[in-house]
Order: structure tokens, then sequence, then C-alpha cells
């Protein structure tokens, strides 16, 4: 047994432990997995650790991964289906939450089911997935009098981006990297898609907005927004790489989008399209030229240059050139947002004890109507058995005094600290809140909305952060999250005073890219890169 | 049970120290019982147990200690009336997997906050795919097929990645220790 490399060890027990897991373990791996679990004492320690990372594995799980681009799983409100541990509001009266035994339970239960639900649905998604890829096919398969076997999809792209996707049709939901076939449609309800062709150019899908793929380079757009980039892969798509699928309506093998009133052909460029309800056609150019016309019309369409729009109206069938102007620019995604970290600040991050952290302020005592809002002191943590020890590469502790010396029971002292978010794509903040409070946190509030806090102890040891996610409640610019913490317990009895102090870890993601700000970037880039190209 | 303020105390007792030793004992248990269903109908039936046994527990004493005790004689209930494959390991797996798990509570705490730690240290989409493979009940070969690649290099992925936390782990624990 030890004569097994340490990688051939792990290797072993992974596919004996997940099968087991899994509940596929065979007689032989049982018959095995007991053997080297019961006679090699470096095998059980190992086994032992894999199954303890494997439960909280499973447990990180439970929460939306920060960072994740399909979000469909994160159906919360206010997050409460990813909390593993009952959740009250935690109410600023003195009598504290009303609280029952069977919410422990049932809100395991309810976790069961709602993780049930998101599984089912998972299910009933990838179902749907699959189902729209053979449909296609079935339906070809259908036409076909030659053959009786179904026709392999034809992939013309892939997806490469996905920003908080959420669908109109369930039945068109996918995955980031899963293949484009001839055909597919994609309904968003909202969120950022990007395809990338095989040919090279790239649409950026803003839902809502219903798209089908119709050919190895091109698409309908059925309703709402685009931008498409061929730009810097112009070979690729004009020339012969490019072949239009044979049933596509679109014999040209330039890029070409289609709506209900126009068909939009590149000619070299980066370009956006929006369809309104009424499948009324805007169009937006941002480099290059396109060419836009009418269905049926080849002859009667106009050329647009850069920084001109079009607008087509399908009840006069017209083709109308608009003013260009900033805000038809500043209509288009031209570029996937990208997910950035706050910049925010753990309690006491960087600083001494004794330091004032400017990043944090105590700005109300319940018991002082004449509290001055000063600067939080980072404290000493001098009660090891008590309190996690001050790490200033971390989080240290932050009191309005400097040595967890006693200040007065049964009062609320709130901290706050303040972050700036700019260019922040709506709804797409998130706030990963780690805390300790000696003695408890009553309240949290962000920009003045109440946060729902999980259930948490008053009386130490104060080791093991509370931790919850926010993804409500941000704006853009200046954010403001105060923290209420209570000192006092039943416990101490007519004790007057006692420590008090905050603990605060903050990992807070956000998408960035608003319209008007990547225009700008892009435009600086594009001058910037032409400036290289002169040079050259 | 009562609403008297008592009874709401103990109740609230009951739930912080259920709440701090919630992972360790759920890794205690699925260490025993090593299948994720029937793991999870021990959990489940040893903190109903916990609960209704909660009055003859010592407060001065160790909760972790005392609900690994419990949960131990809830496994083997389990075991007794189990006719199903995590029950057909030896007693004497049994017991030497609980004497070892039993030594790891200690390194419960420190192994959770080291897997934190290594777990931001993953590519996102590597942490994408060990999400899709424990956020629910689906096996690695359902997440390989929901995700539209093959099996084999899913579970290769996604040992590579388990591989690497272990690695990690090991790591940030060893300095932890350090100092």
């Amino acid at each position: 047994m030890s004569e097994q490399s340490p990688d051939d060890r792990l290797c072993e027990l992974q596919v004996l432990a997940d099968a087991s897991l899994a509940g596929e373990l065979t007689d032989q791996q049982t018959a095995r997995l007991e053997r080297l679990v019961s006679e090699d004492r470096d095998f059980r320690k190992l086994y032992v650790r894999y199954m303890f990372v494997s439960w909280n594995l499973r447990s990180w799980a439970k929460f939306p991964l920060p960072g994740a681009d399909d979000e469909d799983v994160q159906t919360s409100a206010e997050g409460a289906d990813f909390q593993p541990s009952p959740l009250i509001r935690v109410s600023p009266s003195v009598e504290g939450p009303s609280f029952s035994i069977q919410s422990l339970f049932g809100a395991a239960v309810f976790s069961y089911a709602v993780s049930a639900l998101v599984v089912s649905l998972a299910i009933l998604g990838a179902w749907a997935y699959k189902i729209s890829h053979v449909q296609p096919a079935l339906t070809k398969t259908a036409r076909s009098t030659e053959e009786n076997v179904l026709p392999e999809p034809v992939f013309v792209g892939r997806i490469t981006g996905m920003k908080d996707c959420r669908w109109s049709d369930p039945n068109t939901r996918t995955l980031i990297g899963a293949s484009v076939p001839l055909e597919r449609e994609y309904a968003l309800s909202s969120g950022l898609m990007e395809i990338s062709y095989a040919g090279g150019a790239k649409v950026i899908l803003e839902g809502p907005c219903t798209y089908k793929i119709e050919s190895s380079a091109g698409g309908f757009l059925a309703l709402g927004k685009l931008t498409a980039n061929i730009s810097g892969q112009r070979s690729a798509v004009s020339g012969q790489q490019a072949k239009p699928f044979p049933l596509s309506p679109l014999p040209s093998p330039l890029f070409s989008v289609r709506t209900p009133t126009a068909i939009i052909t590149d000619l070299g460029t980066e370009f956006g399209v929006e369809v309104g309800t009424d499948g009324n056609t805007f169009s937006h150019v941002y480099q290059g030229t396109v060419k836009v016309e009418l269905p049926g019309q080849p002859d009667g369409g106009v050329v647009l240059r850069e920084r001109e729009s079009v607008q087509v109206s399908g009840a006069t069938k017209r083709l109308m050139k608009v003013d260009q102007s900033q805000a038809d620019a500043g209509k288009f995604y031209r570029r996937m947002p990208a997910r950035e970290r706050i910049k925010m600040f753990n309690t006491g991050h960087g600083l001494a004890e004794g330091d004032a952290d400017p990043h944090w302020q105590v700005v109300a005592a319940s018991n002082d109507p004449d509290f001055k809002p000063r600067p939080a002191v980072v404290s000493i943590a001098n009660r090891p058995s008590q309190f996690r020890p001050n790490d200033p590469a971390r989080a240290q502790w932050i009191s309005t005094v400097p040595d967890l010396s006693d200040v007065p029971n049964n009062a609320t002292y709130t901290f706050r600290t303040t972050f700036e978010l700019t260019d922040l794509l709506p709804g797409s903040a998130k706030l990963r809140v780690g805390f300790l409070a000696d003695n408890s946190v009553r309240a949290m509030r962000l920009n003045g909305r109440e946060i729902t806090v999980p259930e948490h102890g008053h009386l130490g040891p104060f080791f093991d952060p509370v931790r919850f996610v926010v993804d409500k409640g941000f704006v853009e610019g200046s954010n403001v999250l105060e923290i209420d913490v209570f000192n006092g317990a039943p416990e101490s009895g007519s004790s007057v005073a006692s420590p008090m102090a905050l603990l605060v870890e903050l990992e807070g993601t956000m998408l960035r890219g608003g319209r008007e700000s990547v225009v700008k970037i892009s435009d600086e880039e594009r001058r910037a890169n032409d400036g290289k190209e002169d040079k050259r | 049970m009562s609403s008297s303020p008592d009874n709401n105390a103990r109740t609230r007792q009951f739930v912080r120290l259920l709440g701090a030793h919630e992972q360790e004992l759920s890794g205690y248990v699925i260490s025993l019982v090593p299948n994720w269903a029937d793991a999870d109908e021990v959990i489940q039936e040893t903190k109903l147990r916990l609960w209704e046994q909660f009055d003859h527990f010592d407060a001065t004493k160790d909760f972790g200690a005392w609900a690994r005790a419990i949960a131990y004689f809830m496994v083997l209930a389990y075991r007794k009336r189990s006719q199903r494959a995590s029950a057909r390991f030896s007693q004497r797996f049994v017991e030497a997997v609980s004497n070892e798990a039993a030594s790891l509570a200690t390194e419960a705490y420190p192994l959770r906050q080291a897997l934190n730690d290594c777990l931001d240290k993953l590519s996102q989409a590597a942490r994408e795919l060990l999400w899709a493979c424990y956020a629910g009940r689906e096996t690695i070969k359902d997440v390989a097929i929901r995700l539209g690649r093959s099996v084999r290099g899913t579970q290769r992925a996604v040992a590579n990645i388990r591989a690497e936390l272990q690695a990690c782990i090991e790591k940030v624990m060893r300095k932890e220790k350090m100092r």
C-alpha cells in the first residue's frame, strides 16, 4: 500500500470515495476501501480529511458562486435559499426575534426542498437544452427522404460570455462554453450573452432579446438588442471559410443580421441593432460600414458609415437615416463587462493596534444622544481564549476603545463604512460579509435598507465569523454599510459594562462596463491602436 | 416546548452550539457513512436526537464531543437497520474512522478556513466545475452530460482540482501550524 506514490493514493481515494458518496461503489471497491482505510493509518487520515472537505464543498456550493455568470440557479429572495443556517430578521427590539426550534429543522427541510427544486430546474434545463439541440435535427430528418438517421448538428460557434443571464424561454437556456448549432434560438429576458462565431465574428446579445442562429455568418434578431463585431476578422468571415448554411435565408457570405423589417450586412465593421416590440429596427455603426436594406429589396438599401444610424419602420417600409449622437452610441454593449473586486476595507486592515481606522467610523451610541461620530479604533485582542487573534493582513477587532476595556452595557453602537461603485452594471454587485461581534449584531443596513442577518450567538468565544451574501441594495456612487452592535447579554446579570467590539471581513465583486464608459474606453483604445498601426 | 424565557434561551444556546459544530459533526458522520443520501438521513436524525437530549448536556463540557458520541450511536443504529451499501463496511472500519475523525475535529475550523482560502485561489472555471459537482445531488457523470463534456474528461478535471485543493489545504494548514 505504501508502495503507491502520494498521487496514486489520492487518485485511488478519489475514485473510491466519490463512488461511495454517489452510491455507486461495487462490492470489490467496498472491500478495497475497507481494507485501505482499516489497515493503513496514512490512508485513513487522507480519507477522513477528504470526506470533511467533500462535506464542506457541498456546504460551500449551497451559496451562489461569486463571479459565476450563469446565475439562473440563484433565484433568491434576499438570498434566503442559499443560507445553510436558519435566517431571522434581526430586530432592534429588546426582546429579540421570535424563534422556535422547528425553524431549525424546517429551514433544513426548506433548504433541501430548494436544492431539489434547483436541481430539478437544472435537469429540466439540461433536458430542454438537449431537446432544443435535437429538435431541429429531428425536423430536418423528417424532411430527409434519403437517410433515416439523425444528421449531426452543424456547429457554427461557441458561447464565450454570459453575464447575469435570465431566460424568457427556459428551453433556450445554455451554458458558457457550449457549442452553438445552426437554427438554435436564444431568448434572454435579461443579461448579456456573447456568441463567438467560428468565422471570427462576435455578437453580444442583450436581454430582453430573441436571436436565432441562421447561418455560420449571421442570425435573425426577432426582438431586442445586439452588437456585432467583425473588426479584425474580416477575411475569415467574408472569405471562403464563412459558408452560409444551405437552409439559411441569407445567401450572402458576409456577416448579416436579419430582423423582421431589415437586413443589416456587414462591410467590415462593428455595429449595433435594436428591434422593438413593433418590429421596427434601429441600427448604429461604430466602425466601418454596413449596408441596411429592406427584406426583398436588395437594391433599395442605404450604406451607413461610422457614427451613423438608421431607423427602419415596418409600417411604412421605409429606411430613414437619423442623426448620429452619443445617445445612439450608448445604446449598446460593445464589450462584455468584466467582474471586478470592489475596493472596500475589512476592519483594521493594514493597521496597528491602537490606530484609528480611517475606513470605519462609530457614528452612534444608543445610550448617548450627544455621541459624536468618530473613527473606530483597532482594539488589542488581549483575550486569546475569547477573541479571534487580530490579523492586520486580514481583519482586526475595532471598538470605541483601544484595549477591549468595558463600555456601557445595554447599548447599541453603530459602525459605518463607505465604498464607491462606479460604472456599475445594475444588479451585478455581490458582497460576501463575514463578521464577529461582541455581543451581537442587532441590525445591518446597506444604504439605509435593512439586510437579513443570519441567526448568531451573543456569547464568546468569537472565532468563527457569521458569513452571508448581500446581492441587493447597491447603488451607483457612494454606498454606506452600517452595522449595529449590541453590547450586553442576559447572562451578564446586573453588570453595567463589558467589552464591545466588531470584526468584519468584506469581499465584494461587481460587473463594470456601462455603455457610455465602454464606448469611451473603446474609442480611446481604438485611437491608440490606430496610432500604433500608423507608426508601423 | 413552551416558549418561556428559559426555554427560549435554551433554544438559542442549542442553535448556537449546533451551528458552531455542524460542519464538524457532518464531516464526522459522512466519514462513517460515506454516502450523501444516507449521511443526510443520519445527520438529520442526530440533530433531532441532540435536541431531545439537550437537557442532559452539561454546558461545561465539549458540545462537539457530546454530539459526536450521539452521532456515533445514531450511525450504529442506522447500520443495524439498513441494508444499503454504506452500511456494509465492517465495525472495524467504523471504529477506525471514528477515532480518526474525532481527532480531526480540532482541525475542522482551520481546515474550513484553509478550504475557503484555497477555493479563492482556484480559477473561475475550476470553481464553476467544482460548484456544479457539489451544488446538487448530481454525480460527476450527470454534470458531464449536462455540460456536454466527456465523462472521463470531467472526472479527470474534477480529480485534478481536488488534488490541487488538497495540496493547497495542506500547505495553508502547515503554515498556520508554524505561526
